[in-house]
């Protein structure tokens, strides 16, 4: 590689560096009325994902690592190889029982939307109709033109739409309904829920067929059509929620639930709380042998780790009644003046580090000996 | 035992069995130990990924592209159209792929143009957050130092905001190297009480962190004792 080629690799890393970091300088420093006026703000949520995904790729990297250095190990036979099969053996397990449980809860969430539409799509008739007859104002037109794509089909033939999807989807309920009063998992609280959603179901079927009738006998909206499409909007969105908790609760069975919830609550949080506990007897430990007194200042150290730890304690109490107030007041005065003092001095150097690094003044990572 | 309780049992047994073998670690390093250590490793690193592209990818990036967040209406309307701009996210799906040169010895330098650019990323961030976070802190640290209640002397609120903001200025001067102290300088003759300053800090965070690590302990310990026992008692059938 010549030394022209490398001065201009170095200079693509530092084109980088600085593209990288300008978006979000500008959006910080541009005074609020010119993001506004570019439209800048509307944009910031997906130009930030944008951004974030670039980073978010390298996650790969460390699972190639991870997989490629245990599995060499393994492959190979080197010595702790069954350590490495433990390892890859838990992280497949992992990305096997996570994602069939991430599954699981996408094909329940959209099961609950299906029945959400029923409501969503009755207030949207209702709201389009009104439109069109100028019962909302100009902007409100306007958002609503701008939101519909395609033709918008006639009043009845929506109607006559909604009734056929809110039909079917009664009948979908009814089989989850008919499946959960057979089934011996069921809690009192599903139970009530599955009475309250039959009832309100019947109730809801009757409503349907109600506007059925009344739309086959009028061609444009009238009042009772819409006050009955606001009625099947409201229910709709109450049997929706009922819903969610019946089939939600019936998710909590599912195989892929408890292996998540085994791997989750009975091994991941009990290993990663028993880990930090343990650092507690470490750091008791290094407590014992850096708190010796052997100068005014580790002295002052151990008689403020011992307030802060004696107040906080029952049998601190006991000791003196004074020791939780003199513990509060070390906390507040002088811990928090002098932790908010190195604070601000690591704030200032991070401003500046991050400064140099931008526009890749900092050391020597970006010069051409290492590109 | 219905199999929601015996799935329950399970977890409580299991994550027993894995807190007695970290806590061997105490008396020596071990394989029982080695084993749930390297078990948790391999379920760490697995979620990881997993929950980025749960909760970020999927939600925030391939479903705008693919139009999944979009409601198709039994009329067959939509709930909003398809924005075509959402699909410019494969740009950067494709230089974050830039990553993966580190392994080819001839093209590390592109894997180094995709790490600038996160490195000016973070480091922009990093600048907001300064000014968003440290700034308003440095205002309030200057506290008022002389605290009239009710039209009436705050002896104490007085004299503590006095010692916080000398604290504060004495801990400072401790750290400012910027200008060099002048033998003689008052700069100079204070600078050493910011350390012994310094070490109730430290103390206090020492005490702190004991205190938060104990409380897990005795957490993990309750958690044995009454929960894996019980476990255990309700598997052997006496409890």
């Amino acid at each position: 590689m010549t030394q022209k080629q490398a001065d201009i690799r170095t200079r693509c890393v530092r084109i980088a560096t600085f593209l990288g970091g300008l978006y979000f300088f500008l959006y910080f420093v541009a005074p609020q009325s010119v993001v506004s006026q570019f439209g800048i703000d509307k944009l910031d949520e997906p130009i930030s994902n944008g951004l974030s995904i670039v980073g978010t790729m390298a996650f790969g990297l460390g699972l190639l690592n991870i997989v490629s250095a245990h599995g060499m190990r393994l492959a190979f036979g080197r010595a702790g190889w069954f350590y490495s099969l433990t390892l890859l053996g838990g992280l497949v397990s992992t990305v096997v029982i996570t994602t069939s449980q991430w599954m699981e809860s996408v094909s329940t969430s959209r099961q609950i939307r299906s029945v959400q539409i029923v409501g969503e799509f009755a207030a949207r008739i209702k709201d389009d109709a009104a439109v069109s007859h100028g019962g909302v104002s100009q902007d409100v037109q306007n958002a609503r033109i701008i939101k519909q794509s395609g033709d918008v089909p006639l009043v009845p033939t929506r109607v006559a739409a909604l009734v056929r999807y809110a039909e079917s989807e009664v009948a979908t309920m009814r089989n989850v309904v008919a499946h959960e009063t057979h089934r011996d998992l069921r809690d009192a609280g599903t139970t009530q829920l599955i009475r309250e959603l039959d009832a309100d179901l019947s109730a809801f079927t009757e409503l349907v067929r109600e506007l059925s009738a009344e739309s086959s006998r009028e061609t444009t909206m009238t009042p009772g059509q819409e006050s009955l499409l606001e009625r099947v909007s409201r229910d709709s969105t109450k049997i929706a929620s009922t819903y969610a908790l019946i089939i939600r609760a019936d998710r909590n069975h599912a195989l892929s639930q408890r292996l998540y919830d085994l791997l989750y609550n009975g091994l991941f949080n009990q290993l990663g709380s028993a880990m930090f506990a343990l650092l507690g007897v470490y750091i008791a430990a290094a407590a014992y042998r850096a708190f010796r007194i052997r100068s005014i200042e580790s002295a002052l150290m151990m008689t403020a780790a011992l307030v802060v730890m004696m107040g906080q304690i029952s049998f601190g109490r006991m000791l003196s009644e004074e020791l939780p107030s003199m513990r509060q007041w070390l906390l507040e005065v002088p811990n928090s003046a002098a932790f908010r003092a190195i604070r601000l001095g690591a704030g200032v150097a991070g401003l500046l580090l991050a400064i140099r690094m931008w526009l890749s003044i900092e050391s020597s990572t970006n010069s051409s000996e290492h590109t | 035992m219905n199999s929601a309780a015996a799935w329950g049992l399970a977890s409580i047994l299991i994550g027993g069995l894995g807190t007695l073998a970290i806590f061997s670690f105490l008396w020596r390093e071990n394989r029982f130990y080695r084993f749930f250590e390297h078990l948790f490793i391999g379920i760490a690193a697995g979620l990881g990924p997993i929950v980025i592209v749960r909760d970020f990818f999927w939600p925030k990036v391939i479903e705008p592209m693919l139009g999944g967040n979009i409601t198709v209406y039994p009329d067959g309307t939509l709930s909003e159209p398809y924005q075509p701009l959402y699909l410019l996210y494969i740009v950067p799906i494709l230089f974050g792929c830039l990553y993966y040169f580190i392994y080819s010895r001839r093209y590390a330098w592109l894997a180094k143009v995709v790490i600038g650019f996160t490195l000016g990323l973070y480091a922009t961030l990093s600048i907001r957050g300064f000014f968003s976070e440290v700034v308003p802190q440095l205002q309030g640290s200057f506290k008022p130092l002389v605290v009239m209640t009710d039209g009436v002397l705050d002896i104490y609120q007085s004299l503590n905001n006095c010692a916080f903001v000398v604290i504060l200025l004495l801990v400072m001067n401790y750290f400012f190297f910027t200008l060099g102290k002048r033998e003689g300088a008052l700069q100079a003759k204070v600078a050493p009480l910011g350390r012994p300053l310094l070490m109730v800090c430290f103390g206090a965070f020492f005490g702190s962190t004991v205190m938060a690590r104990l409380a897990l302990l005795v957490e993990r310990v309750q958690f044995l004792l009454r929960d894996w026992l019980g476990a255990v008692a309700t598997m052997v059938g006496v409890g």
